[in-house]
């Protein structure tokens, strides 16, 4: 399946759900990365689209560009594409 | 102070919220780092979770654009939140805070869902999968 998916239903509170489970589920990421480096290339693709919609529902969510979270993701996205 | 009858079965005490009331659960070993737009986040879980949905987010400007695979990964973050905030809830007890959560993740859910062209029917599918059940049989079907 390719393509974009534009979302303009997601109401507020669905953006925080999500926003706070893509957290969780990025940290988790990033310890298996560790963890488990023979499938470190699929965890960090995982990893990198996990970090990508968090960087689009802050940016949505009206976080300024220098919010230090949204740097944060950001940085951390920069490194993986990098 | 402690107060040892809190849902999680772990010493813990309420937080105070800035304005006074009180908030959620946080355990004792925890502290609260983050205040974000007089609101705070304690930093350890399962308090992390339960009671604080509040964000620093300042209104949605209307609409997110995610690619197909980070959509994707979304709904499996959020699956995997909802399985974890429903486990935590059926071993101490529901609470209104794991309502809130477990509803408001399955219904961003269903929203990618939509989003992703999902029928109806398949996105019930979907949610019986994830909460256990079999699958959809057809009516009729032996």
């Amino acid at each position: 399946m390719t393509g974009t998916v534009h979302t303009p239903t997601f109401t507020s509170d669905q953006a925080i759900a999500t926003k706070h489970a893509l957290e969780a589920r990025a940290d988790a990421l990033e310890a298996h990365v560790v963890d488990l480096p023979w499938i470190a290339d699929i965890l960090t693709s995982d990893l990198r689209d996990n970090l990508g919609a968090q960087l689009a529902l802050l940016t949505a969510m009206g976080y300024p560009p220098e919010d230090h979270r949204r740097r944060k993701v950001a940085a951390r996205l920069a490194e993986l594409d990098g | 102070m402690s107060e040892r009858t809190n849902p999680f079965g772990v010493p813990a005490h309420r937080h105070t919220n800035p304005d006074g009331s009180e908030g959620g659960w946080v355990s004792d070993t925890a502290t609260v780092l983050a205040r974000i737009q007089g609101r705070t986040r304690p930093a350890a879980p399962p308090c992390r979770r339960v009671g604080h949905r509040a964000d620093g987010g300042v209104g949605m400007t209307g609409t997110v654009t995610l690619t197909t695979p980070q959509a994707c990964s979304a709904l499996y973050a959020l699956a995997d939140e909802e399985r974890r905030t429903r486990a935590t809830a059926e071993r101490y007890g529901w609470t209104a805070a794991h309502h809130r959560i477990t509803e408001g993740d399955a219904a961003a859910q269903v929203a990618i869902l939509r989003q992703l062209g999902r029928p109806g029917r398949q996105i019930c599918g979907f949610r019986r999968i994830q909460l256990g059940f079999g699958p959809l049989t057809p009516a009729g079907a032996a």
